[in-house]
């Protein structure tokens, strides 16, 4: 079996024996041998000498918090709130998901979409849905701000003409009012046209492909329905899209499940081939249990990660191109210390429209009435909105309010933490601080990359940095 | 002290060094109140003489207490009067002129000429040094002759009044004087940073930045004897008016008569501020002076 890997020893924390190096203010770690910390409100991130970091573990160690408190404003590193409790005042939606068909020729084995019907019949968005989904959008923004548009589904391109009309419609009245409309797609890939991929390169699509692993590995976890593997036809297809990619980006999307654990050489693999960028997630809540990752498997992933982490960083300190979605996500918030009460916009900002015209919280609550927030033609329901956003802060969480991690984290993907809770927490703050300690060496080593601008247009670093910027468009999930 | 080096930006933003930073402290500025902008030090000059108080720059006299002064030994010659030196200007002290006249830079229709000249205020920090080192505290006097118009001419002087020097610093420390600065004194006019400090120091003090003089340009100006000279053309922030010499750009001047002044900064900004685009002003062409009208 491909998925267990020698463990990558993870030597960044430099966990004392029998100790812990973090308290909900921040988290101590070492990168060769010198002590930084981080410190959750603000997300700040410093270098520290080896006196205050004996200092701050002793007082970890007693977990005297007022303590810790105390040193820290002697320190100048006063520990202000950034994050209240206050819930965002309401405000236009900003990104919407269209989920132009609620069907799916694939029979993945872990799908939330239940086969991409959620659990209904299987049925395609009507136009005037899309077309009304796209003009509540477009016209509830002022004049010059930016919107997101994704298809998904189901498999979207079930439903191409609808695909296409809500695209032209969306531009044709994004000129009008002069909003700047931004597209993306999720898909299978076993669909894909060569005149797709005319058209998502005229109108600038982020593609996402899934796909989860080399051949038979992706096989297994996402058939056609009929049992045959899917992976040759998507390579086959997706092909033309790699070639065409200008203004588009054709991104590769992994989910990690027990069964396909070879997450560097997928990754090599995928960029190799061409991908603009390549991300993983764990399966961590599906339909029917199967496929979702347990402690041992995440510890696994973590090590995978981190090996991966370790070819990007030897990657781009060499100048080249490695695009680790995953890790490029991760620096961007780092550098600029993020620090946010959700781990993204869902039911805030950015709202899924299901077939049927019914707006949820995300593209995964489509026809669950625990996300449910309003319908197109009611509009987001603003009781609704206002009482999902008391109940997903951070704040609100368990045990988020006691951890370091909870401003980059967020609190965990809505859907998989109200269908089966938290058992990644070890595994999000491993990752992170793994990518807090790459941070620490990248920062000093390729210090461009973080400030591309600097560099001459056409190094390298600089051309990696614009990566770190675009890994930033769409909606993206909180770093993990 | 833990050695901190902030590494993000939410920390880059974040972080505060202990303690004032050197530029700030009284021994080590350089401006009187920028960029500090915990206090004005201008404020603290106000007392430095018993029985007036005064504005630092200009000199002028705010209020006199005949009380203080005479209580303290001061002696009023016959025929002067003290109570109407309210808002006439210190014209000189110990000899030492307040003032010195400016000859302006010439151009083209402007030859080198001294009737064509401005005065120019000193500031104390520098002027007063040495009176206030050898004199303040003790029961020396100084020689300050005055004038009512704010210009020193024969015509107008009076004096001499013999005023003792004040201490403002406390003796053997670097603090400012309880006594001759009231609670609330010496960060007045803070409110307005970029008004008084940016124009009290940005702009004369610190000159050779000179923030407010822009779009330089040097130019070849040719004289009447058919020799050439290259000066400077540019835009100041400050010209009430704009001056130009004979190639029709914008000259730099001093003369205060055609300058905004912390007042007109102060109360009308918004109408005697115009955008300059390009070197030019305002596409409408209208001036600071009409729009003010």
């Amino acid at each position: 079996m491909p998925s267990r890997i020698d463990a990558v020893k993870i030597d960044t924390t430099e966990a004392p024996k029998g100790g812990r190096t973090w308290s909900k203010t921040g988290f101590l770690f070492h990168v060769d041998g010198e002590p930084n910390l981080f410190l959750a409100n603000g997300s700040r991130v410093y270098g520290v000498d080896a006196q205050f970091a004996d200092r701050y573990s002793a007082l970890i160690k007693r977990g005297d918090e007022a303590a810790i408190a105390d040193l820290l404003a002697v320190s100048g590193l006063e520990d202000l709130v950034y994050v209240t409790d206050d819930v965002p005042e309401p405000f236009p939606i900003h990104a919407i998901s269209i989920a132009v068909a609620q069907k799916c020729n694939l029979g993945c084995v872990y799908c939330y979409a239940k086969g991409g019907a959620f659990g209904n019949e299987p049925k395609n968005m009507p136009a005037e849905i899309a077309l009304k989904a796209v003009e509540n959008l477009v016209l509830g923004v002022e004049p010059g701000e930016k919107v997101n548009i994704a298809f998904l589904g189901g498999e979207p391109l079930v439903n191409r003409p609808i695909l296409r009309a809500a695209t032209e419609h969306a531009l044709a009245l994004g000129a009008a009012r002069g909003v700047k409309v931004n597209f993306s797609i999720t898909t299978n890939g076993t669909l894909l046209t060569a005149d797709d991929a005319t058209f998502f390169e005229q109108h600038g699509f982020a593609v996402t492909i899934s796909l989860d692993g080399i051949g038979d590995t992706h096989d297994r976890q996402r058939p056609y329905r009929n049992g045959r593997g899917s992976f040759d036809t998507i390579l086959r297809r997706v092909e033309p899209l790699l070639q065409k990619q200008k203004r588009m980006q054709v991104s590769a999307r992994v989910t990690v499940t027990p069964d396909n654990l070879c997450l560097r050489q997928t990754l090599d693999h995928f960029i190799a081939l061409g991908f603009f960028s390549v991300g993983f997630s764990p399966m961590l809540s599906s339909p029917t249990g199967q496929g979702e990752m347990e402690g041992r498997e995440l510890d696994v992933m973590l090590e995978q990660m981190i090996d991966c982490g370790r070819a990007f960083e030897a990657h781009l300190v060499a100048g080249r191109r490695y695009p680790f979605l995953n890790m490029l996500t991760a620096l961007k918030e780092i550098h600029k210390g993020t620090h946010r009460p959700y781990p993204c916009g869902a039911g805030a900002g950015y709202v899924g429209v299901s077939a049927e015209g019914g707006y949820f919280a995300c593209h995964r609550f489509v026809d669950e009435a625990k996300g449910a927030m309003g319908t197109i033609e009611t509009g987001v329901d603003a009781a609704m909105q206002s009482k999902w956003l008391t109940q997903r802060h951070v704040h609100a969480q368990e045990p988020c309010a006691s951890c370091w991690a909870r401003y980059l984290c967020g609190g965990g993907c809505h859907h998989e933490v109200i269908h089966r809770g938290r058992p990644a927490c070890d595994y999000i703050r491993g990752w992170l601080a793994y990518c807090l300690a790459s941070y620490v060496r990248l920062s000093a080593a390729c210090p461009h990359f973080f400030t591309s601008g600097d560099a001459p247009a056409s190094s390298p670093l600089a051309e990696l940095g614009r990566q770190l910027e675009k890994a930033a468009v769409g909606t993206l999930p909180a770093v993990r | 002290m833990t050695a901190i080096k902030a590494k993000n930006v939410t920390a880059q933003l974040h972080y505060r060094a202990a303690g004032n930073a050197p530029g700030t402290h009284p021994e080590t500025a350089v401006g009187n109140f920028f960029p500090g902008l915990e206090f004005n030090f201008q404020n603290v000059w106000k007392r430095i003489f018993i029985g007036i108080d005064l504005v630092e720059y200009g000199g002028q006299i705010l209020a006199v207490h005949r009380d203080e002064f005479v209580a303290d030994g001061g002696q009023i010659p016959d025929g002067f009067d003290f109570d109407g030196l309210v808002n006439a200007f210190i014209e000189s002290i110990d000899g030492i002129p307040l003032y010195r006249d400016v000859i302006l830079p010439p151009d083209a229709n402007n030859p080198p000429d001294p009737d064509n000249s401005s005065q120019i205020y000193l500031e104390w920090s520098n002027a007063l040094a040495k009176l206030h080192a050898t004199k303040g505290g003790t029961d020396q006097t100084a020689e300050c002759y005055f004038t009512k118009a704010g210009q020193a001419t024969v015509d107008t002087r009076t004096g001499p009044l013999h005023l003792k020097v004040r201490r403002l610093i406390e003796p053997d420390t670097a603090l400012i004087s309880r006594t001759t600065s009231l609670p609330g004194e010496i960060t007045e006019s803070l409110c307005s940073p970029w008004q008084t400090d940016y124009i009290g120091c940005a702009c004369y003090y610190w000159a050779s930045n000179r923030p407010d003089y822009v779009n330089i340009e040097q130019v070849s100006i040719e004289n009447a004897d058919k020799s050439t000279r290259t000066e400077t053309t540019g835009n100041n922030w400050l010209n009430l008016s704009r001056v130009t010499n004979n190639a029709g750009r914008p000259r730099y001047t001093l003369q205060e008569e055609n300058l905004l002044q912390h007042a007109d900064i102060m109360q009308g900004w918004e109408h005697k501020l115009q955008f300059v685009i390009k070197g030019r002003d305002a596409p409408d062409g209208s001036t600071s002076t009409k729009k003010s009208k």
